[in-house]
């Protein structure tokens, strides 16, 4: 992991610890079937193209359900957008760490074979 | 109107092309870069689609890649309020490859390509819209009730859906941590395969087990509805933490820690595996009754897609039970098929494109949609590298001379046209044998392939002669359904007093003899049928007709031409590399032969198995 994301890790660890919610998945309905009835189609396909942060912000927001948690969509944005830049500059300096961990990543050599890849 | 569409960053990446509705080429990243479920950016397979398409980047309508990184960001954020303080794994393993990738994925796939076609946009479809879509648009109906299962997408674990003309609509779905594909992947785990692509090893472990688990697992681990929807007791598993799949409480259950990989498979594990097949085919059952009924809608067809559907014993229940007269499950229904899928999704609903099927032919092309070589490129690379080999240009002779190396019970490495898209190897990239030997099973399991040795295979059979041979009343051309061997053929065998002989060594269980093709029966007569034809793959047809001319059997064995932990074969090096790397007697490049005795050995090749990961 590289040290923006150990930073971001560190602070999304404090989050999650803050916000815990056993029940977070609970929103079930327990009566006769645990079936969810679905009538939006708004995110079958769309357009990718998140560049700027406010992007990233509104693309959070809009649609990873983080509208209410202005801390957390901050905390987010800087990450993402700050993974980008070095992403984006790194890429091209073929020794640095950004673009080991981004291999890394990529190829998934951190992932133990017991996990889920999600 | 050419649009790509791409799978990546999650477990098989892929991409494929398409043209005007019709699927032009297709292929996982796997085969290209020797690495097995290759989820990285499919830098060579698109390249390839790109060239079978004979076209630039510039030329694509639209790039489309398979699953919404915003979406997923939501469910990852949940996981983590889920988690709280035990959220670190989780961080550490899923982070990265979040931040870093998947929400940067148009940057990465710009990157890739050049340029993401002529308006320069990625587009992004949801991760089980690419199932469905990968499941209705190439299926030969006009209409379809829809249905996928999988580990997870986004959001969606299962989805029922309903498809007519260019439009799906998903109607319901199961949300994560909800999941029929974790639940097996969770058995996987304890059974001591690897998580991700153990699965099929579970079903195939299954039918020498009991389903003597199934009420602990009703009473404890699942709760299932009527109508086939599910819901998990998070309290035994350990996924929702980033961790291993399953935690103490589960193996308390079942009477002690996972299987170590490798080690030897008891009755626990055998028996695990049938009562955790037992309930996927129950949902599966319950489900495509309630989506009958739920979907109001007057259709014979489903159609499916999701890894879970893979499930070819499933599949096969699911068929039987009738439920719908036609079922088409998309061959590359894990993540792989979400690059067609997303492609087609495109083409069609977001564009509005007329969509025609004739409700018998599918627009799949036999799933041999990879690369190809043309019998000079075969010739001149064997001259370059000066192997010894011979060439058969009249047809007739070339069949008749490996149905009689079949005969003497050679075992022959078949690369052949295009490469297979999914899984299965369906004649074109297929090691095959003799099904009436008795010992050709363990022989290709132990010195061919080297995998386990309760592993069964899969027998292709001539499509107007399968009901000879098979309790299969449809055409199977994917190798995606299971069906038993005829009464008429079985020979006595009781499974049970067998394994209780075996003292734990399935290798004596498997050398049985339980039918006329033994090889290809596994230990409850079943088989994991593929039917072929003449239209779909004339060269393997001729070689299967010829063997039955020859010997009076119009099935051959059928197994992927690789060894363990190696991805299917690609290219004609591939393939000689893995023929002299294993104990298979004859290699078929096109129209040339190739005989093990004339080869020089190779040398300083002793470690190559190092090369490949032990799946």
């Amino acid at each position: 992991m590289n040290l923006i994301n150990k930073r971001l890790a560190g602070e999304l660890f404090m989050w999650a610890e803050k916000n815990a919610d056993r029940d977070v998945f609970a929103q079930i309905n327990e009566e006769a079937s645990y079936y969810i009835n679905r009538e939006s189609e708004d995110t079958y396909i769309m357009e990718y193209s998140l560049n700027t942060a406010a992007e990233v912000k509104k693309g959070l927001e809009t649609y990873s359900g983080i509208s209410s948690d202005a801390e957390l969509a901050a905390m987010l944005t800087v990450g993402i957008c700050q993974s980008k830049l070095y992403s984006k500059e790194n890429r091209k300096l073929e020794s640095t760490d950004m673009v080991n961990a981004v291999k890394e990543a990529e190829n998934r050599s951190e992932i133990p074979e017991y996990i889920y890849v999600f | 109107m050419y649009i790509l569409g791409v799978s990546a960053l999650y477990h098989d990446a892929a991409a494929a092309l398409i043209k005007d509705g019709e699927i032009v080429a297709a292929a996982q990243e796997e085969r290209f870069t020797r690495k097995k479920h290759d989820p990285s950016i499919p830098r060579q397979a698109i390249r390839y689609c790109l060239e079978e398409g004979g076209i630039n980047p510039d030329d694509l309508k639209a790039v489309v890649y398979y699953d919404n990184p915003l979406l997923t960001m939501g469910r990852f954020i949940q996981n983590l309020r889920y988690a709280g303080r035990d959220s670190r794994d989780l961080l550490n393993f899923s982070l990265d490859s979040l931040i870093c990738n998947k929400m940067w994925v148009h940057h990465l796939l710009a990157e890739c390509i050049g340029r993401l076609g002529m308006e320069n946009k990625l587009f992004v479809t949801e991760h089980h819209i690419s199932h469905a879509a990968s499941a209705f648009f190439p299926s030969p109906y006009q209409n379809a009730v829809i249905i996928t299962i999988d580990g997870v997408g986004e959001y969606a674990t299962t989805t029922i859906g309903y498809g007519e003309d260019n439009h799906i609509k998903i109607l319901q779905q199961i949300d994560y941590p909800h999941s029929l594909g974790l639940l097996y992947s969770a058995f996987t785990y304890f059974c001591g395969f690897k998580v991700n692509s153990g699965d099929y090893k579970l079903m195939g472990l299954a039918p020498y087990g009991k389903p003597v688990y199934v009420q602990l697992i009703k009473d404890k681990l699942i709760d299932i509805k009527d109508d086939g929807s599910y819901r998990l007791n998070l309290e035994y598993f350990d996924f929702q933490y980033g961790r291993a799949m399953t935690n103490d409480k589960f193996a308390q259950l079942f009477g002690g820690d996972r299987r170590q990989p490798e080690s030897v498979i008891t009755k626990r594990e055998m028996d695990m595996a049938a009562s955790v097949q037992k309930i996927v085919e129950e949902i599966f059952v319950l489900m495509a009754r309630h989506a009958k009924e739920f979907t109001g809608k007057q259709t014979d067809n489903l159609v499916l897609a999701g890894g879970v559907a893979l499930n070819c014993v499933a599949n096969g229940v699911l068929e039987r039970e009738k439920v719908f007269k036609n079922i088409w499950v998309q061959p590359a229904a894990g993540d792989a098929g979400g690059a067609v899928g997303a492609a087609l999704f495109y083409y069609y609903q977001y564009c509005g494109n007329q969509r025609v099927s004739d409700g018998i032919c599918d627009r799949q092309k036999a799933s041999y949609l990879g690369p190809r070589y043309e019998n000079e490129q075969i010739k001149g690379y064997l001259e370059e590298k000066g192997y010894s080999y011979h060439v058969y240009d009249v047809e007739e002779i070339f069949y008749q001379k490996i149905s009689e190396l079949l005969e003497q019970q050679k075992v022959i490495g078949l690369f052949e046209g295009r490469m297979e898209y999914g899984p299965r190897a369906l004649g074109n990239r297929s090691i095959i044998g003799d099904p009436r030997s008795p010992e050709m099973q363990s022989k290709l399991n132990l010195k061919i392939k080297y995998r386990e040795s309760f592993r069964p295979f899969a027998p292709s059979v001539l499509e107007e002669n399968a009901e000879e041979y098979f309790e299969l009343d449809h055409k199977s051309p994917y190798m995606l359904f299971c069906a038993n061997v005829q009464k008429a053929l079985r020979k006595e065998f009781n499974l049970e007093d067998e394994i209780a002989l075996s003292q734990e060594n399935l290798l004596s269980v498997v050398n049985r003899v339980r039918s006329y093709i033994p090889a290809v029966t596994h230990v409850d007569y079943s088989a994991r049928i593929q039917t072929v034809n003449g239209n779909d793959n004339p060269v393997f047809y001729g070689i299967i007709k010829a063997f039955r001319e020859r010997t009076g059997c119009s099935a051959v064995i059928n197994t992927s031409f690789n060894v363990r932990g190696e991805p299917i074969v690609c290219t004609p090096e591939d393939a000689y590399l893995c023929f002299m790397r294993t104990e298979m007697d004859v290699l078929v490049l096109g129209k040339c032969i190739l005989y093990k005795e004339e080869q020089t050995p190779m040398k300083d090749d002793k470690d190559w198995r190092k090369q490949y990961e032990l799946d």
